[in-house]
């Protein structure tokens, strides 16, 4: 059976990461879809800008093409083909907008005002594609005094309202990760091209959809802002469940979660630590809320010598939540990624052979999947010419000639 | 009925705020959205925070615009349902009755596997992804984060194979199973340090992290200031700061990758009377990437979001909430409205 969006034609103009996973997952479905760069302005995920560093490559190898072995690029733009045109050149330009003259969707994480100032904002665009989805995701939306502020993952996150609930005791906010923000802009993104899709589907109207990274994501909180209070986090401590925290395992740095999501559950925790009398003295959450700080000491006095994977196995067998702090390397050896076949192989010519993570979407009879790994460096700027636009030998020849396509970026950009 | 989704029916029976979440946006979407719960009531229905009444606000979030149903009306409307969305092992018996409709299997772990009946607690999830690995201070214990994140994930991602899904009946008129993890979806969410330990066995650990950015407290609040390359010369400026130029620790971004503690110990000194929202304005302006990290109360205080008309006040039995607005917005078929502007 095919994929969903067999037939679905996208255009990215995108960079590092919340953009461009809105396109894997489009792509993920079976979209066609072209990640759009220039020599001279590149994916920021090519991590060109700088001088290489050796950790971001296979082998520890930057490589003739450092640009194509970048693990970020590579990580995400998986399924796609990949354009480096210069929009600064008319023909480049042209090329692009006949592209997008035959395309479904154009997604776009760039700051507001940027598309109407290349004169592809929707108007534009609709005078000849009327069905098309443009999709913008500026970090702070289209309107607002905030409107024009530029962003990242970890300031997103900020500005959303999140680091500052994330904090060891004194109240320093913590970014999750690099960045969480960027996928949940993703995914946030992607739903809203699928759904003006279905629109679209039903009555061939297009549309434009404004995505603020920060508001999409003030959603997965909605609960917390609803309620409106400033809390003083604590590390992992949560109102409603305690112990609720990460415990050193054997190993350096080696971690184990351990949350009592009730009092059978910690008196269950209890009876695996061979402690009776704490499972009587603190059955209550109030009791074990005033007694946290001994709690969590002699929890962690009785995981630190154990292995993390075992002891958790172990507690969730006897119905505790409990789980390992997964390092990448354990990720890679985890049996329930297996189960899901989330890692698949693929080859990328420039990259060599790796496992890649999916992404978590099952069905039972029209399947996405990983089918390509992420795309070379203007690897596609002829199969547009040819292929898409149908260009004769000839005006292609003028195309390449114009300088506006390019298979490598300029040295340092 | 206006919304990108009107016409379709969904019959929720999920009983986690993944499934319900996705649902929660069929209903913001223009979907007929009919709730069933479990007797005893949804298990979301005890997921804080509660406010004054005892009213569950996960649950209130994730039920907006929903229609509480009857468990009796499941027999008629699961035959006719568009989308009927479950808990995991549940959606075969949905399918045998109605080939017509998407139904979708919400749950942490899935039906099978190793991990079929762990516990999962937000922490869980996050512990398991890889991104807890990352969060907090080299030495000190790993941060889980905030609220259920991964599970609301989850919902947007069966949100996405759900509607993914219609599209692709569209040539057969058949529906599909559809099966989406909290577990998976918080690993596919990870920053890609997996893909990195692929490429060169890298193993990252926390405190590895030299992304050019760090965080100052300003009158009252924190403001995280981000220093590509080609701002840092503009930042020491625009701070007074030029002695660090000369510095040899900050010459150049290989150097500066070891010392940003140092460097933003000078940062924070200089603005540590500065207002806030003044310092991110004035940054931003210099094309500096900056933000202030919000407390919820200042997030309702906001200009910008007010300026967006983006919290909205409703009312149920009497109390009044203030909810965050729609997660995106379209120019053609608008999100249902929910309230009045707050």
């Amino acid at each position: 059976m095919s994929p969903p969006l067999e037939g679905v034609r996208v255009v990215e103009l995108t960079t590092a990461w919340a953009g461009p996973f809105a396109g894997r997952v489009l792509a993920w479905f079976g979209a066609e879809t072209f990640h759009v760069e220039s020599a001279t302005r590149t994916n920021t995920w090519r991590v060109n800008r700088d001088a290489p560093r050796a950790v971001n490559y296979p082998d520890l190898d930057p490589g003739n093409r450092p640009f194509d072995r970048s693990f970020l690029f590579n990580s995400q733009n998986v399924n796609k083909r990949s354009l480096a045109i210069d929009l600064k050149i008319p023909e480049g330009l042209a090329a692009l907008r006949r592209l997008l003259d035959v395309s479904d969707v154009l997604l776009c994480n760039f700051r507001p005002g940027f598309l109407a100032r290349i004169g592809l904002d929707r108007a534009t665009l609709a005078q000849t594609n009327p069905g098309i989805i443009v999709l913008q995701m500026p970090a702070f939306g289209t309107s607002g005094p905030h409107a024009g502020y530029a962003a990242l993952g970890p300031t997103m996150e900020m500005a959303a309202g999140m680091s500052a609930m994330i904090a060891y005791p004194g109240g320093e906010p913590t970014v999750t990760g690099p960045s969480y923000l960027d996928p949940i802009g993703g995914f946030n993104a992607a739903a809203a091209v699928m759904t003006a899709l279905w629109h679209r589907d039903r009555t061939g109207e297009g549309q434009e959809i404004e995505m603020g990274q920060v508001e999409c994501a003030m959603q997965f909180i909605g609960p917390e802002l609803i309620a409106g209070e400033d809390v003083e986090q604590q590390g992992n401590r949560v109102r409603d469940m305690a112990p609720h925290s990460a415990y050193p395992a054997r190993g350096e740095d080696e971690w184990i979660v351990i949350a009592a999501t009730d009092d059978e559950a910690f008196a269950a925790l209890c009876r695996a630590m061979d402690r009776p009398e704490l499972a009587r003295n603190f059955a209550s959450l109030e009791a074990r809320k005033q007694a946290e700080t001994m709690l969590d000491a002699e929890i962690a006095r009785w995981t630190v010598g154990q292995d993390k994977h075992e002891l958790a196995r172990r507690l969730q067998a006897a119905g505790i939540a409990a789980a390992p702090v997964n390092t990448p390397a354990d990720l890679a050896g985890w049996d329930y990624l297996d189960a899901r076949a989330s890692l698949v192989e693929l080859d990328h010519p420039e990259a060599g052979r790796h496992p890649h993570m999916g992404l978590p979407f099952h069905a039972e009879t029209h399947r996405g999947g990983a089918r390509t790994a992420a795309p070379c460096f203007g690897a596609d700027n002829l199969y547009l010419l040819r292929d898409v636009l149908k260009m004769s030998d000839g005006e292609i020849e003028d195309a390449l000639a114009s300088g506006a396509f390019a298979d490598r970026p300029n040295a340092g950009v | 009925m206006t919304g990108a989704l009107s016409g379709l029916e969904v019959l929720d029976l999920s009983d986690t705020i993944g499934g319900q979440y996705c649902t929660r946006l069929m209903a913001d979407f223009g979907a007929r959205v009919r709730a069933i719960e479990p007797p005893g009531g949804t298990a979301t229905r005890r997921i804080g925070p509660f406010d004054a009444h005892g009213r569950s606000l996960t649950h209130l979030h994730l039920s907006l615009g929903k229609e509480e149903t009857p468990a009796a009306d499941m027999a008629e409307l699961r035959l006719r349902a568009d989308i009927v969305v479950c808990g995991a092992g549940e959606g075969a018996a949905f399918r045998a009755t109605n080939h017509k409709a998407v139904v979708t299997e919400v749950s942490s772990f899935g039906a099978d596997g190793p991990c079929a009946h762990w516990q999962a607690p937000e922490i869980v999830l996050q512990a398991l992804s890889g991104m807890m690995n990352s969060n907090g201070t080299a030495g000190r214990e790993p941060l889980y984060g905030v609220g259920n994140r991964a599970s609301y994930a989850a919902g947007v991602a069966a949100y996405i194979a759900t509607v993914a899904a219609l599209l692709a009946r569209r040539g057969t008129g058949l529906g599909d199973l559809v099966r989406v993890d909290s577990a998976e979806t918080a690993a596919a969410m990870c920053f890609p340090y997996l893909q990195q330990y692929f490429y060169n066995g890298t193993n990252r650990r926390r405190g590895l992290q030299d992304i050019p950015a760090g965080q100052v407290l300003c009158r009252g609040s924190w403001v995280c200031i981000w220093v590509y390359s080609n701002r840092f010369e503009r930042l020491c400026r625009a701070l007074g700061l030029e002695d660090c130029l000369e510095d040899p620790k900050f010459a150049d971004l290989r150097e500066r990758s070891g010392n940003w503690r140092g460097f933003f110990e000078r940062v924070a000194a200089v603005v540590r009377d500065r207002d806030a929202e003044d310092l991110v304005a004035e940054l931003q302006g210099l094309d500096i990437i900056a933000a202030r990290a919000y407390r919820p109360s200042e997030l309702r205080a906001s200009r910008h979001l007010a300026a967006r008309a983006y919290w909205r006040r409703i009312e149920i039995d009497g109390a009044r909430y203030v909810i965050p607005g729609p997660p995106f917005r379209f120019s053609a078929t608008p999100a249902i409205e929910r309230g009045v502007p707050a």
